[in-house]
C-alpha cells in the first residue's frame, strides 16, 4: 500500500475549483498496512448487548452490506473495508437501555503503528448505547489511522458515539462515520478532533423515516502547521426528521481548516427541521480558515437554518480574565475551553473529560 | 387539518414576448471559427491590437474545459450560435431616426420615456450592435462620455486599450474567452475625477435575432471622487431556439468613488445567460450591486467585487425568481484585498413550479486584509414541493482580525402570518401576495422607482386560490 488517496470528503453540490474546497487530497503517502495486535476492547458481552471482533467474525457485518448504502462511496471507505485490522461489531438487543458507556481504546504505538478499525453498531428496536472511541498514539511513532464506524439505529433506538482523537502531532487521522436513521430512532455524534498533524474526518447520516433525529457536535483546535479537513452531511429522507450540526473550534499559529456542512432536504421530508452552526474563533494572523455550509432543499415544508461566524478572540473577556493575573496564554486557553465545555460536557467518562481537558491545555501553551 | 398550497402565477411576459421579423445588414453564420472572429473585426473595421486579441481570446475558449459545476449546459451547442447580428440600421442619436419596429420595441420596454424623465443618458442595443445613444449636454461639459464600446475604441481608443478585459481576462473562464473572441456592442463610462453624476445613465440590451448571442462589453471607470448609478435592462423575446447571453461587465471604482449598478434581467426563457461581472474597488470606494434575475432558461451569474483599496466597500443586494424550467445559479463574490474593507451580501430567493434557484457565493479575506468586516444573508422561499432552492457559500479567511457572519435560512410562507392577516379581514390570496412582495421588499426599495414598479409588475403574482 503507498498509493495517495485522493477524492476523500466531496462536497454534495460541487462549486469554484479555485477555493479548494470541493473535495480533499492527501498528500502523505499511505504507509504499509501491517498487524494491530493492541486489545482495545476487551470482549465483554455485557447485559443487553454483544460485541464481537471482526477479525474473528466477518460474517457477521454482512446486516450493513444488506442495508442500501448508507457508506460514503469514496476511496477511504474502500480502503477500511479492504485492509482493515481491527474492528467491533456491537449489536444492542432490543428494548434494552444499555447504561454504562462502552469504551474502545484504540491506541498506537511503535509495533501498531497504523490502525484500519472498521466499526459497526447496531441498535434493536428502542435500545439505548453509549459507545465511546479513543484515538491516541506515541510522540515519534508517526502513527496512521483511517477508520470507518457505521451505525444503524433501528426503529425508537438511540445511538450515541463519542470519538476522541488525541494523537500526537506527527500522527495522521483519516475517520469516517455512516449512519442510518430509522423512524423515531435518533443518533447523536460527539467529536472531539484534537490531535494529528492532518485530520480528514466525516459524518454522514441519513434520516430514513418519520421523526428520526440526527446530531453532531465538534470541536476542533488548530495550532502548528495542522490541517482540519471535516466533511457533515444530513440527509433528510423522512418526515418530521430534525438534525443539528453545532461545531466550534479555534485555530492559530499557520494552522488551517475546511468546515463542509450539509443539511440536505429531499423531497418527502415534510415538516423537517434542520440546523447547523459553525463557530470559529481566530488567535493568529497565518491560520487558513474555510468554511461551506450547504443548505439543499427540494420541499417547501420544511425549516433550514444555517450560520457560521469567524472572527478573534473577544478582546474584552480576554482583558478581563489577564486583569485577574492570568496570561495572555492561559486566559485564551480559558476562553477557547469554555466555548468547547458544551460540547466536551457531553463525553460520558470523567477521566476522559479531565484528559481532554489536559490534553488542551497542553497544546494550548505548548508544553 | 389538510395542509393548503398557494398558487403562484409565473411572471407575466406579455410585452417582452413581442418579438419582430429578423432582420439584419450583415450575420456571420453560426459557430465558431478563426474565419467569423475576424468577419467580425472587419464589420467593425476595428485596430489591429483588438482583432489580435479576439483571435487570442477565441484560442483560450478552445483550451478551456467546460465548468465542472453548476447547472448543465449541455443543450448549448456553439455550433448553432450565431456570434453577430448586425441590426439593419446604423446608430442614431434620436429616436426618430431609429426604424420603426426596432423604436417601438424600445417604447414598449418604456425606455424612451424614462430617459425623459429620469435618465441622464440612454444607452440602446439590439442583438448585436447598440442602435441609439444619448447623454446629457450638461454631462459632456462636465467631461462624462458615455457612448457604445464601438465609438470608445474609435474615439477612446488609449482609454479603452488601458482598461479592456484587464480586471476580466479571457483566461478566467470559458464564456469570458468567448465574450473575448466575439463581443460586440455594450457601454462605456468614463466619469471624471469629482464628477458627480447625479441621475442615472441606463444601457438597455434587446436580443430579438433566434439563434443567436449577445456578448456586449460594458466598461465603466469611475475617477476619485466621482459618483454614478448606472442602470442595465435585458430582455428578449422567446424562441424554441437556444440563443446565448455572455455578456462581460468591467467596473473600476477609484479612490473615493461611489458606484451603483443595478440590473433587471429578464431574459426569455431559451436564453443561456452565461454572464461575467466584476468590479475592481480602491481606497475608500463603494461598488452597490442591485440585481434582479427573473429570465433565462440557465442563469450563471456572480458579480464579483474586488476590494484592492483600504477602507473600499461592497454591498451586494440581489432577488431571483426561479419558475418553471429555470435553473437561476446566482450569487455574489467579494474578495477582501486590503485592510479596513467591508461587504455586505443580502440574497432572497423564491422558486416555484419546478424552477431551481442557487444561491453559490465566496468570501475571500486575503492575508494582509485585517480589521475587515463581512455580512451574508441568503433566504429562500419555497413555493412548492416539486421546486428546488439551494445555498452553497464558502468562506475562506487568511486572516485573524476579521468579523465574519454568515447566515442563510430555508422554508415557506408561514401559515401563521396568513392566518393572522386573514383574521384582519384579508382575503387570503391577498394576504400570500402581500408576504411574498415584503419578502422582495428591501430589494425593490433599493431599485429606482420606475424599476421597482418593473419588477412588481414582473412579479405579478396572481393568486389563484388553492391547489393540493
Amino acid at each position: 500500500m503507498s498509493e495517495i488517496l485522493n477524492n476523500l470528503n466531496n462536497i454534495p453540490v460541487r462549486t469554484w475549483r479555485w477555493l479548494g474546497v470541493n473535495e480533499t487530497n492527501i498528500k502523505d503517502k499511505m504507509p504499509e498496512i501491517k498487524d494491530y495486535n493492541l486489545n482495545p476492547l476487551i470482549e465483554n458481552n455485557g447485559e443487553g448487548y454483544k460485541v464481537f471482533d471482526i477479525k474473528k467474525n466477518n460474517s457477521s457485518i454482512r446486516f450493513f452490506d444488506n442495508k442500501r448504502d448508507i457508506g460514503i462511496a469514496d476511496p477511504l471507505t474502500d480502503l477500511v473495508t479492504k485492509n482493515f485490522n481491527s474492528g467491533y461489531l456491537i449489536e444492542v438487543d432490543e428494548n434494552k437501555k444499555v447504561q454504562e458507556p462502552i469504551l474502545i481504546d484504540y491506541k498506537m504505538d511503535t509495533n501498531n503503528s497504523v490502525l484500519v478499525d472498521n466499526n459497526f453498531i447496531i441498535a434493536g428496536e428502542n435500545s439505548e448505547i453509549t459507545v465511546v472511541i479513543k484515538y491516541s498514539s506515541n510522540k515519534g511513532d508517526e502513527a496512521f489511522h483511517s477508520g470507518l464506524t457505521k451505525l444503524y439505529a433501528k426503529k425508537g433506538a438511540v445511538i450515541n458515539l463519542v470519538k476522541v482523537q488525541l494523537m500526537e502531532d506527527d500522527g495522521i487521522h483519516l475517520d469516517a462515520i455512516a449512519a442510518a436513521t430509522e423512524e423515531e430512532a435518533e443518533i447523536n455524534c460527539v467529536l472531539i478532533e484534537l490531535g494529528a498533524k492532518s485530520t480528514v474526518t466525516s459524518c454522514k447520516n441519513d434520516l430514513l423515516s418519520k421523526n428520526s433525529k440526527a446530531n453532531i457536535y465538534s470541536i476542533y483546535l488548530g495550532d502548528k502547521d495542522r490541517s482540519i479537513d471535516i466533511n457533515y452531511v444530513i440527509n433528510h429522507y423522512g418526515r418530521k426528521s430534525e438534525s443539528n450540526i453545532k461545531t466550534n473550534g479555534a485555530l492559530m499559529d499557520k494552522s488551517s481548516k475546511i468546515f463542509r456542512g450539509t443539511i440536505d432536504f429531499k423531497r418527502g421530508s415534510k415538516e423537517s427541521k434542520g440546523m447547523e452552526e459553525e463557530y470559529a474563533v481566530l488567535l493568529s494572523s497565518g491560520i487558513r480558515n474555510r468554511s461551506v455550509p450547504l443548505l439543499l432543499c427540494a420541499e417547501d415544508d420544511v425549516q433550514g437554518q444555517h450560520a457560521a461566524s469567524t472572527g478573534k478572540i473577544d478582546e474584552n473577556k480576554l482583558f478581563y480574565l489577564m486583569s485577574r493575573g492570568f496570561s495572555e496564554l492561559e486566559a485564551k486557553k480559558l476562553i477557547i475551553e469554555s466555548s468547547f465545555n458544551p460540547i466536551t460536557e457531553k463525553v460520558p467518562i470523567e477521566e476522559l473529560r479531565e484528559e481532554i481537558s489536559e490534553y488542551i491545555r497542553r497544546r494550548m501553551l505548548n508544553v | 387539518m389538510e395542509k393548503r398550497k398557494t398558487y403562484v402565477d409565473d411572471l407575466d411576459r406579455g410585452l417582452y414576448d413581442i418579438r419582430n421579423e429578423d432582420r439584419y445588414s450583415y450575420k456571420v453564420s453560426s459557430g465558431l471559427t478563426p474565419e467569423i472572429v475576424e468577419a467580425i473585426s472587419r464589420e467593425k473595421n476595428e485596430p489591429q491590437w483588438m482583432r489580435d486579441f479576439r483571435l487570442k481570446s477565441l484560442d483560450i475558449y478552445n483550451k478551456i474545459k467546460m465548468p465542472t459545476w453548476g447547472p448543465s449546459l449541455e443543450e448549448l451547442d456553439m455550433d448553432n450560435i450565431v456570434t453577430y447580428v448586425k441590426p439593419d440600421t446604423s446608430l442614431k442619436g434620436s429616436w426618430e431616426e431609429v426604424p420603426e419596429d426596432i423604436k417601438n420595441t424600445f417604447e414598449r420596454l418604456g425606455i424612451p420615456q424614462a430617459e425623459r424623465e429620469s435618465l441622464a443618458g440612454v444607452g440602446a442595443q439590439y442583438d448585436s450592435e447598440v442602435v441609439y445613444h444619448s447623454i446629457r449636454e450638461e454631462l459632456v461639459q462636465q467631461g462624462v462620455i458615455y457612448t457604445d464600446m464601438e465609438t470608445a475604441i474609435r474615439d477612446y481608443e488609449d482609454i479603452v486599450k488601458e482598461y479592456f478585459m484587464k480586471l476580466v481576462p479571457p483566461s478566467d473562464h470559458k464564456f469570458v474567452a468567448l465574450h473575448g473572441a466575439v463581443w460586440s456592442g455594450g457601454s462605456f463610462v468614463y466619469v471624471p475625477e469629482g464628477v458627480k453624476v447625479e441621475i442615472p445613465l441606463q444601457s438597455y440590451f434587446r436580443l430579438n435575432s433566434p439563434g443567436a448571442g449577445q456578448f456586449e462589453h460594458t466598461l465603466i471607470i469611475v475617477e476619485k471622487g466621482a459618483y454614478l448609478h448606472f442602470i442595465e435592462g435585458c430582455s428578449a423575446p422567446k424562441y424554441n431556439v437556444t440563443n446565448l447571453h455572455a455578456g462581460c461587465v468591467e467596473l473600476f471604482v477609484k479612490e473615493d468613488a461611489y458606484l451603483r449598478y443595478s440590473t433587471i434581467e429578464n431574459w426569455s426563457k431559451n436564453m443561456m445567460n452565461l454572464n461575467t461581472k466584476r468590479a475592481v474597488v480602491d481606497k475608500n470606494g463603494t461598488i452597490e450591486w442591485v440585481s434582479g434575475s427573473f429570465g433565462s432558461k440557465v442563469s450563471m451569474l456572480y458579480p464579483m467585487s474586488i476590494l484592492r483599496g483600504e477602507g473600499a466597500r461592497a454591498e451586494f443586494t440581489g432577488v431571483t425568481f426561479a419558475a418553471k424550467g429555470q435553473i437561476l445559479d446566482t450569487g455574489a463574490k467579494v474578495v477582501h484585498a486590503a485592510p479596513y474593507t467591508s461587504s455586505n451580501i443580502n440574497s432572497k430567493s423564491i422558486s416555484k413550479g419546478g424552477g431551481e434557484a442557487v444561491y453559490r457565493g465566496a468570501i475571500k479575506v486575503a492575508a494582509n486584509a485585517h480589521h475587515c468586516k463581512s455580512t451574508v444573508s441568503c433566504e429562500s422561499l419555497m413555493l412548492d414541493d416539486i421546486s428546488r432552492s439551494d445555498t452553497l457559500p464558502v468562506l475562506d479567511i487568511l486572516n485573524d482580525e476579521v468579523d465574519i457572519g454568515h447566515e442563510a435560512k430555508i422554508g415557506r410562507i408561514s401559515e401563521e402570518a396568513i392566518y393572522y392577516l386573514m383574521t384582519r379581514g384579508i382575503s387570503e390570496e391577498e394576504a400570500k401576495a402581500m408576504i411574498v412582495r415584503g419578502f422582495v421588499e428591501p430589494i425593490a426599495k433599493e431599485l429606482p422607482l420606475e424599476y421597482a414598479v418593473e419588477m412588481n409588475n414582473l412579479i405579478k403574482l396572481e393568486m389563484e386560490g388553492s391547489i393540493g
